[in-house]
């Protein structure tokens, strides 16, 4: 976990990836909520639920984003959504819209502009049949795509969000490569644990096998050797 | 990265190993069956 100090001298306000979400400043205003110490201090969940101004879920899926970014950035610590980074992209015909099948925008912590970039990206670049396109895919083009375009605060804080879920994304995606080598190197270790038990015991009843024919071939020549 | 790579060549060394244990154990079976037929024969 990485040592952050000072947490509590951080204005959360001023934290780039938040600039732009009108919303959920509002939120964190009401709430009082001052330097990124104050919210990681708080139980959000149970604040979310008290709290009837903000009872829509796209609000509430917004703090949820920007609260595991802030614990990303800051604490080390992994977000929980990264695995629903390879959701496929999928058409709704009646909303006629473009949706992800498991996570929504705003639950990754995008504002309402920000959300309508994406989406805007999506209608020019995609097609409803592109059906096997992961969100993953999709954030690494826009990323390539806003990278390429002339920079306004807005693209950068962008910029800033997606690459922390890409970064976020590439590492879990390795711990969960290097705990499939773990294990499939344990199961290696067992199988020849176990075939050298076979063969082991093989070679016990082949010599088993073997002692008897000599005992045999013995028994033979003994009476041949009689019988002379 | 170097624990990745080494684990890795682990895997295939054990891979190798498994590979060169099946085949001793299939020799072996054809023996033993060849064995056993012989004493049958013989008894």
């Amino acid at each position: 976990m990485k040592k952050v100090e000072n947490l509590e001298e951080i204005d959360l306000l001023s934290l780039s990836f938040i600039r732009n979400n009108h919303d959920v400043k509002h939120f964190f205003k009401a709430q009082g909520l001052e330097s990124v110490k104050d919210f990681l201090e708080i139980p959000l969940e149970s604040v979310l639920a008290s709290n009837k101004r903000y009872s829509y879920e796209g609000i509430k899926d917004k703090i949820r984003g920007i609260y595991d970014l802030i614990n990303y950035k800051f604490l080390d610590i992994q977000m929980p959504v990264t695995v629903k980074l390879n959701s496929k992209l999928t058409y709704n015909s009646k909303r006629e819209n473009f949706e992800f099948q498991d996570v929504t925008l705003e639950r990754l912590g995008f504002s309402t502009t920000e959300k309508y970039l994406i989406e805007r990206y999506i209608k020019s670049n995609y097609k409803v049949n592109d059906q096997e396109t992961t969100l993953i895919d999709i954030l690494k083009n826009f990323l390539l795509f806003i990278k390429r375009n002339n920079k306004t605060s807005l693209s950068v804080t962008l910029e800033e969000k997606i690459t922390m879920y890409l970064n976020a994304y590439l590492v879990e995606k390795s711990n969960v490569e290097k705990n499939a080598l773990n294990i499939e190197l344990q199961i290696l270790r067992s199988n020849i644990d176990n075939l050298y038990n076979r063969r082991e015991s093989l070679n016990h009843e082949i010599s088993k096998y073997q002692n008897n024919v000599k005992i045999s071939q013995f028994k033979d020549l003994d009476k041949e050797i009689k019988n002379r | 990265m170097e624990k990745d790579k080494e684990k890795l060549e682990l895997k295939e060394e054990m891979q190798k190993v498994i590979d060169k244990l099946k085949f001793d154990i299939l020799e072996k079976e054809k023996l033993l069956d060849k064995l056993t037929n012989k004493m049958e024969t013989e008894n």
